[in-house]
């Protein structure tokens, strides 16, 4: 039978055995969970069982790639890793979530879809330092000893590129090697799965990386059909007065906003504007990069040219990014910046993730609430040379950086503090064991942020909508809206004002947002993109039905990423997760204290501030639109039902 | 690889989208592949492979940088 969009495989790699599996893929899974990530969550609950070690052999790491990855489809690049996360969530009782990465790739996605597989699960653990190496039909685990311990991200890429003409490569650093709980991996050297710990559990399997080469190609079913939607969308994105922007600095095209929204309040917006704004950046840039097919482009990469550091050149991470840790670190020179991303970037360290509990520690040191008695000896003045320090310990495991490499929680209990109420300035708040990057202090709280709560894994990415770029008018919020498919009372619903929060219910918003997200997932769309709506639903629907010959409406689509969002719910209800563990961090109900003054939390358009009886009204909202129990947050067996996820029904709690 | 006198190439300015590639491959093939594209497309290089026809200019159409001009 012929299959279009597909690859029509799927490859299971047991790291201990040493053995290869090729499964042909169910189409009968298309129907329920679209593909991609869908099919991901659906292996996540078969395969990682409740309970287990997030770093023993047996946590699974399952990667997906979107349906449309391969195809001209605009930003049809993302892959998406599942697998248990070594980040402590929860300390009584202690649980670990299962969390997801999303990578946009500019070689590994098209070419894991060329070489014939859509799915990749990896379960196991290798005795030796291995790679997996993908090319076509030739699937195989390679000796890795030359690479483990002695090359670095880009370096390991470098050399795999090389040895594999063409190829993408999927890369842990240092950092991963020694288990630290929020390291990462990094895909052809600009895409990170971020912040929850892939790194450490490829670590964990002595997996150093994954080569993918393909030649056999993307078949569409309706090429005529396809190339007509991709065409209309692709006409949209080149008119958008944001495309120069992008092709000249990435995602810093939003700066004029940024500065004020992604403000942690440590310098004014003047010199924070000075610091890490346009020109300091375009003082740094290298190149512009682009995720394959992606019109927009919002990556860059970066050379020091003069001064401190002249000539450290770096691939990764977004220029907000790079801002908010020279801010809350106090770097103001952006090539002190760079040093220390770069830094993070070759042991393969979410950037973000370190510079959080580096910042904490350095601050209380500096008010002398810690002693180098409890440093170990170390002087944490604040400093770039003490973050390259503890940077150097965390990535190595030494001393403090043992235990700063595992997280907010088991730091807070070893140093005998709680980082969740102490480190309230500039954290984005503390919530299921990571500090969330958007904060509602200074963003206001949008579904977008809101949707980080709510969702089982923090994730500034996948609460992508209009409402993630610079503000925009409460018309254009609409159109955003009525482009994800959405019924008409659930459009009424999301527009009556609600006298909690403001013109519009943010919280009823999260939960359509959140499904959008999760068909973006599924198709490997990416979110960036939606910001700007360049991914409308029913343009989406289109390619999907296109590409893959299943004729599937912008409604049918919509629930299929509803019912995703309710399976990626229940795997982690079987965790232990519920509703207290969504409630808003205890940070976002105390002001920033800024050089503007002070910041709060305040509804999307800054008309009122939020408080408590707020948060729990909105919390209710949110699991009332989501037909959820509104005392526990989960699932109820009507709604189960309802999307035809009946055999889940008795991992809801009794 | 060779020379191609009908598009002009700036390679500073390819974002290395490879939407070129996609839709080369896509014309010759008949489906999305990459690696058998005849433009080639490296961080810094733009190249045409021997079987890429002198008059044909496709990919340039794709290009959303001007990083590939037809001539």
């Amino acid at each position: 039978m012929e299959i279009y969009g597909f690859s029509g495989w799927m490859l299971y790699v047991d790291l201990t055995e040493g053995k290869i599996r090729k499964v042909p893929i169910d189409l009968e899974l298309a129907g329920r969970f679209i593909g991609g990530w869908g099919i991901g969550c659906k292996l996540a609950y078969d395969l990682i069982k409740p309970g287990i070690d997030p770093l023993s052999p047996v946590n699974p790491i399952i990667i997906s790639a979107g349906v449309l990855v391969g195809t001209s489809v605009p930003s049809a690049a993302r892959i998406v890793a599942t697998f248990k996360s070594p980040l402590l969530a929860t300390e009584e009782p202690r649980k670990y979530m299962i969390a997801y990465g999303t990578a946009g790739t500019r070689r590994f996605g098209w070419n894991l879809k060329c070489a014939g597989y859509d799915q990749i699960v990896i379960t196991g653990k290798s005795e030796r330092p291995v790679y997996l190496r993908i090319d076509d039909d030739e699937v195989e685990i390679c000796d890795a000893d030359d690479l483990w311990g002695e090359k670095d991200t880009y370096e390991t890429t470098d050399v795999l590129e090389d040895r594999y003409e063409g190829c993408g490569v999927i890369s842990i650093g240092r950092a991963g090697e020694n288990l630290v709980r929020y390291s990462m991996a990094l895909v052809d050297k600009n895409g990170t799965f971020g912040r929850h710990g892939l790194g450490a559990v490829m670590g964990s399997k002595n997996l150093k990386a994954i080569v993918a080469r393909g030649t056999k190609g993307v078949k569409v079913s309706d090429p005529k059909r396809l190339s007509k939607v991709v065409d209309e969308m692709a006409e949209k994105i080149k008119q958008s007065p944001w495309l120069k922007p992008f092709h000249q600095v990435g995602a810093h095209a939003g700066w004029s906003a940024y500065k004020s929204m992604l403000h942690m309040g440590v310098w004014s917006v003047e010199e924070y504007d000075k610091h890490y704004g346009i020109p300091a950046l375009l003082s740094v840039k290298r190149y512009s990069a682009a995720c394959a097919t992606c019109i927009l482009s919002c990556r860059i990469g970066y050379r020091v040219k003069d001064g401190r550091h002249a000539g450290l050149e770096t691939d990764t991470g977004h220029g907000v990014v790079l801002s908010m840790i020279g801010e809350r670190l106090e770097l103001k020179d952006i090539r002190d910046g760079l040093k220390y991303l770069d830094m993070c970037n070759r042991a393969g360290l979410c950037a973000y993730a370190s510079s959080g509990p580096i910042d904490w520690l350095t601050r209380l040191y500096e008010g002398k609430a810690i002693t180098e008695e409890e440093t170990g000896g170390l002087a944490l003045t604040r400093s770039l040379g003490t973050y390259l320090r503890l940077l150097e310990m965390i990535i190595n495991r030494e001393g403090l950086g043992d235990t700063l490499a595992d997280g907010w929680i088991l730091v807070s209990e070893k140093l005998g503090r709680d980082a969740r109420k102490e480190y309230v300035w500039g954290s984005g708040g503390i919530q299921k064991g990571v500090a969330h990057m958007i904060d509602p202090r200074t963003w206001g709280l949008s579904a977008n942020t809101l949707g980080e709560a709510v969702n089982p894994r923090a994730h500034h990415g996948n609460m992508s909508s209009a409402l993630a770029g610079p503000p925009v008018t409460l018309d254009w919020v609409k159109g955003d809206l009525e482009e994800m498919a959405v019924s008409r009372d659930e459009f009424l619903r999301i527009f009556t004002p609600a006298t909690y929060y403001g013109v519009f219910n943010a919280a009823r918003m999260a939960r359509h947002i959140e499904d959008r997200g999760n068909i973006l997932n599924c198709l490997g769309c990416c979110d960036s993109n939606s910001i700007p709506r360049f991914l409308p639903v029913p343009n989406l629907a289109e390619c999907y039905s296109a590409a893959t010959g299943i004729e599937t409406t912008p409604e049918m689509l919509k629930k299929v990423g509803e019912r995703v969002s309710n399976l990626y719910k229940i795997i982690n209800v079987r965790e232990g997760f519920s509703r207290e563990d969504d409630e808003f961090p205890e940070a976002w109900f105390k002001p920033i204290m800024t050089p503007e003054g002070p910041a709060t939390m305040k509804d999307y358009y800054k008309t009122r501030e939020i408080i408590r009886d707020d948060a729990h009204q909105l919390l209710d909202d949110y699991y009332d639109e989501r037909g959820w129990d509104i005392e526990t947050g989960i699932p109820t067996q009507e709604k189960l039902k309802e999307l035809g996820l009946e055999e889940y029904i008795k991992d809801l709690p009794e | 690889m060779k020379e191609k006198k009908s598009i002009k190439t700036n390679p500073e300015a390819c974002t290395q989208c490879l939407r070129c590639q996609l839709y080369c491959s896509f014309h010759h093939t008949g489906v999305f592949n990459p690696l058998k594209a005849w433009i080639v497309i490296k961080p810094g290089e733009i190249s045409f492979t021997d079987e890429c026809l002198e008059k044909c200019t496709l990919c340039t159409l794709y290009c959303v940088c001007d990083a590939i001009i037809s001539q």
